[in-house]
């Protein structure tokens, strides 16, 4: 049946070395990547309880969606990577990351729709995948390799002839010709050494980067997986996924390159390709680059080799120590920082706070040469390549402080007996669940609380472009709003069913922050998360697009492409609530496992800065990095600054009581309870937590 | 707008760097990727930290940086941090209109600009690479 | 190779945007039969009986420089032929090396639509021929014999022309006129431009020159509302 999915999915036991395959069907009702994958870690999981990322039992999933390995714009191209993570705190919970490039779709060429990979090797190996062939390589060679070395190396040895030339993938004329290479995701050097930060790379700069995937691969012994295929993903409608992409490109900045409308909104695909020119030294050449089906692409390779494929923390981590050091210019420094992350598989995502923090200790005497923790990186050079390449490397080979630091952030403050005074001061601002503030819940509260009810910080900036990001431009700049406050909330709430009966979704007024309509708004930003972002991998530079230019009074594609590509591939039937339905139901199985793990209401609490409104997480405070947002005061709707607003922590336990309530779980410890599991027909899990004594009443 | 020529004293204060930990943060705003900050610890620094942009810069593509700074705190650190009142009375009468920040930016600039060349000139001959670190 | 008078070949190959039409008109503006490898194909009988094919109506144009890699060409003209999207079953091919240095990074390899097709020429059963109408040089799949010569015949690295594994025969880029899983496809549409996400491809009438970067071209990289993103191309 022609439904975007290729039937099987390859599991690999490294500890026998037998390989299988799972049935796809079985597992289809939970759409693909992250859902589906949660679904079979809970089937084949030897102990649900796992909380060590490192234990042989864990299992790590690369899991493709329906839509993978299609060009449904913007949605064909990531994976979801899916694991007991090394970075969390307490504990590992079951998290992922999300890779884009061209390794979803390869593997779907291979013939499958995903990679089980459990156990552990006897020795270092690389996995050859070629079709449905299957071997293990010695990978002892290429352990101290980085990811862009391993990478050259496993090309050379798979392909027959040369990039550009027809490769044949088997010996029979009909065994499959391609151009292409490869895809291959790897780890850095001995990623062991560093496991909470390791992340695995594929290409020049596709990464997944937290929670410690790479340090899981290293775990087991595996060096690399490598992917080649021929094959192709058959689709239900055609003409209807043309038709949709062409209608989708209509909204996209590219896609009216005649009549280029000027905003500021930042909103996501009505706005420029190729952003991660921003990161790039004054002059440097590139092209755009996007990742396999995309129609926004949002990064980059240029014409020195340097910063190929990498964007946003790939390059924030160290500008503004670049920047600092030389007048306001962007020097090879920061491109340098971008290919030190990517050549030795290190997540960049930490990396900015990490060195705000040493830069903190070092001004304040309590680090460096003599000092109380001692150390001898050149802090000195902070903002020079030579500091970049140390920082980097001390982490990779645990040198200097880098053996403290690779064993996370949290772990490190705590070994240094530094984590409660310094997460309170915002000096190294942990948000929740131990992961770095990336938007700050004081302001942006939908962030927050996204991070505080899931395992890791969630990355999804469906709501970040328009609630912060628009109003702080307009309003640094002095702009008209290009939608006001009014139309922004209308728009906005009509499009996130079943709350669209709601207006007041996005208020961020200082009792917005702590309502019913914002409880709504966070459950359906969780559940659109779970199915559309991260089982069917719509990618987050993209959806969701609510608010457009180019739409007829500026409405985005939002929910109307998520349905209609969806459909186009699937003919699955299924209407944008049912998808919103199914993110609950993901969640909740998510959640039942974190449960298993020793997941609590008291383990969901914020870090402490955020409730100071002096504390400066990234260095700054509020005063210094205005946030503007909508909020509903006296019943008007206005763009207004949160000023040094910081959170209530007696409010934040009330809401997360009331948000418990709502979810239909214990309000005492936040566990879901077997009306609420029965409801979505996850009667077994009920079963199971009870096992445990760990179900809600 | 101008400000009052300066002693050679005051010159020199205005064009030294400040301590460690009195320098001024301000923020880099990469729209719709993130923030950073931007440490400052000279007068010198924040006129060149400063842009003049227009909102039309920010059109269509938001490719550009935000380089943002809090003026009133700029105020109060330009007088009791930096010590140059004459100079910090002419940035608070110049953001008192209460336009927004983008729409200053370039007149702030300017006014940072213009007083560290003042100063450069009081201090002529006896001015020094090192004078300017 | 067939061979051309003077006059004709001299028209071809220079650089004026010389179409179809020009060309017929210039040996005489009448199409002709001719027998070639067995099998009749319209060409066109030059003053000294000197057999040419009929130059295609379309040529298909690209921006390397603009390319993204996206690789939405591949799968949309893999999908609108086949009804999967499948990188070995396209007839354009995007070629990337991700660590290399802008523009070396990134090569698409298009069919030329050649104005003198050796794939044609090479075939024994006319299956590789010209459309009559159109001109573009496709396969009859119906008489591949799959000997796979117009694919080695091919003067351009990878091979223009693709073995198709599961229907077992030559295939190549047909400008879309054989797209059974197309259903509204109007007039002069061609999947891969349809789908980029660029605009990096365009379809011409006229015939590019034949050396050098005649078929790779600015399509807009330069221009300014392109430059407006902030990616320095040239």
């Amino acid at each position: 049946m022609a439904n975007g999915y290729i039937g099987k999915i390859l599991t690999i036991d490294l500890t026998t070395q037998e390989v299988g395959e799972i049935e796809t069907a079985k597992y289809e009702s939970w759409g693909g990547g992250e859902g589906m994958a949660a679904a079979i870690y809970w089937d084949l999981a030897e102990d649900k309880t796992l909380t060590d990322g490192t234990d042989p039992r864990n299992i790590i999933q690369i899991m493709t969606s329906p839509l993978t390995g299609t060009f449904a714009p913007s949605a064909g191209g990531r994976v979801r990577v899916s694991y007991v993570g090394l970075w969390g705190w307490p504990v590992g919970y079951l998290t992922g990351s999300l890779i884009g490039g061209r390794l979803g779709s390869m593997i779907k060429f291979a013939g499958w729709d995903g990679v089980v990979i459990t156990g552990k090797s006897e020795t270092p190996v690389w996995i050859n995948v070629i079709q449905d062939k299957v071997t293990f390589e010695n990978a002892t060679d290429l352990w101290d390799l980085d990811t862009w070395e391993t990478q050259e190396f496993i090309w050379s040895d798979v392909m027959e002839r040369e990039l550009g030339e027809w490769n044949y993938l088997g010996t029979g004329r009909d065994d499959g010709r391609t151009t292409q290479r490869p895809a291959i995701i790897t780890t850095g050097p001995s990623a062991e050494k560093y496991g909470p930060w390791s992340a695995l790379i594929h290409d020049a700069g596709q990464a997944a980067g937290q929670g410690g995937s790479g340090g899981v691969f290293a775990s087991k012994n595996l060096k690399a997986l490598s992917i080649y295929g021929t094959g192709g993903v058959e689709i239900a409608d055609p003409t209807g996924l043309m038709e949709a992409r062409q209608w989708v490109r209509g909204f996209s900045a590219s896609g009216n390159l005649d009549d280029l409308k000027t905003t500021a909104m930042s909103v996501p695909m009505g706005s420029s390709q190729g952003v991660a020119a921003v990161g790039y030294p004054e002059g440097m050449k590139a092209r755009v680059h996007g990742c396999s089906g995309c129609i926004r692409n949002c990064k980059g390779r240029t014409e020195r080799k340097m910063g190929n494929e990498s964007r946003c923390l790939d390059f924030l981590w160290y500008s503004s120590f670049d920047m600092a050091a030389h007048k306001g210019a962007k020097t090879d420094a920061v491109l340098v920082g971008c290919d030190q992350v990517q050549r030795l598989g290190i997540n960049s995502y930490p990396m900015m706070s990490t060195v705000l923090w040493l830069k903190a200790l070092y001004e304040n005497g309590i680090l460096g040469v003599g000092k109380q923790i001692e150390s001898s990186l050149p802090y000195d050079l902070i903002g020079e390549e030579e500091f970049a390449v140390a920082l980097t490397e001390a982490i990779a080979y645990n040198l200097d402080i880098g053996a403290d630091l690779a064993l996370g952030l949290w772990q490190c403050a705590t070994k240094w007996g530094r984590l409660e005074e310094d997460v309170a001061s915002g000096w190294l601002p942990l948000q929740a669940s131990g992961y770095v503030h990336h938007y700050d819940a004081r302001h942006e509260t939908e962030w927050g609380w996204g991070n505080l009810f899931q395992e890791r910080d969630h990355n999804m900036h469906d709501f970040n472009y328009f609630v912060f990001w628009a109003p702080t431009i307009w309003g640094l700049m002095g702009m008209e709003p290009e939608v006001s406050a009014e139309r922004m909330a209308e728009i906005i709430s009509s499009k996130m069913v079943p709350f669209n009966d709601d207006p007041n979704l996005i208020d961020h007024s200082d009792e917005g922050i702590y309502s019913d309509s914002m409880i709504k708004l966070v459950r359906w930003h969780t559940y659109y998360q779970k199915y559309y972002k991260e089982s069917l991998v719509f990618c987050d530079y993209t959806y969701a697009d609510f608010i457009n230019p180019y739409g007829e009074n500026m409405e985005g594609v939002t929910p109307k492409a998520e349905e209609w590509l969806t459909e186009a591939v699937t003919a699955k039937g299924e209407k944008f609530e049912d998808g919103i339905a199914l993110g609950r139901k993901i969640y909740n199985l998510e959640r039942a496992i974190w449960t298993l793990q020793g997941r609590h209401r008291d383990t969901e609490v914020y870090g402490e800065y955020n409730y100071n409104p002096s504390a400066a997480p990234f260095g700054l405070a509020t005063y210094e990095a205005p946030y503007t947002v909508p909020m509903r005061i006296d019943g008007e709707w206005v763009y207004k600054s949160t000023n040094s607003r910081s959170l209530d922590k007696v409010k934040v336990e009330d809401f997360k009581t009331r948000y418990y309530a709502a979810e239909g779980w214990d309000e005492t410890n936040g566990w879901p309870t077997r009306a609420t599991l029965e409801e979505l027909g996850l009667d077994y899990i009920a079963d199971e937590l009870e096992s445990y004594g760990k179900l809600g009443a | 707008m101008e400000v009052l020529t300066p002693s050679i004293e005051q010159a020199q204060r205005t064009l030294c760097d400040v301590a460690t930990g009195d320098i001024i943060v301000g923020t880099v705003f990469t729209p719709r990727s993130g923030q950073m900050p931007a440490r400052m610890k000279s007068v010198h620094e924040v006129s060149q930290f400063l842009e003049d942009l227009t909102g039309r810069d920010y059109a269509v593509v938001s490719r550009k940086n935000i380089h943002h700074i809090d003026y009133s705190s700029l105020v109060t650190w330009i007088r009791d941090t930096v010590g140059d009142s004459d100079l910090a009375t002419v940035v608070d009468e110049l953001i008192s209109d209460g336009r927004a920040f983008g729409m200053l930016s370039g007149e702030v600039k300017e006014v940072l600009s213009d007083r560290v060349r003042q100063c450069e000139r009081v201090l002529g001959p006896s001015l020094t690479e090192e004078g300017l670190e | 190779m067939s061979e051309l008078i003077d006059e004709n070949k001299e028209q071809v190959t220079e650089n004026n945007g010389m179409s179809r039409r020009q060309f017929m008109t210039g040996v005489g503006g009448v199409g002709v039969g001719v027998v070639l490898g067995g099998m009749v194909t319209t060409g066109v009988l030059g003053k000294d009986d000197i057999y040419a094919i009929a130059a295609s109506d379309g040529y298909l144009l690209v921006d390397s420089k603009k390319c993204s890699g996206c690789m939405s060409c591949m799968l949309a003209c893999s999908l609108m032929h086949h009804g999967q999207t499948n990188l070995s079953l396209s007839r354009i091919q995007i070629v990337q090396d991700s660590t290399e240095a802008y523009p070396n990074d990134l090569h698409i390899y298009q069919c030329h639509q050649c104005p003198f097709p050796s794939c044609v020429e090479a075939c024994p059963t006319g299956a590789m021929h010209a459309d009559p109408k159109t001109g573009v040089r496709t396969v009859d799949d119906e008489k591949c014999i799959g000997c796979e010569r117009c694919i080695n015949a091919c003067p351009y690295t990878p091979s223009r022309v693709q073995w198709n594994p599961i229907d077992k025969h030559a295939q190549k880029c047909d400008l879309c006129t054989n797209t059974p899983n197309w259903n509204n496809k109007e007039e002069g549409m061609l999947a891969c431009v349809e789908a980029c996400s660029t605009r990096a491809l365009e379809l011409t009438k006229e015939i590019p020159m034949q050396t050098g970067l005649g078929y790779d071209v600015d399509l807009g990289h330069t221009s300014v509302a392109w430059q407006t993103f902030g990616i320095i191309s040239e």
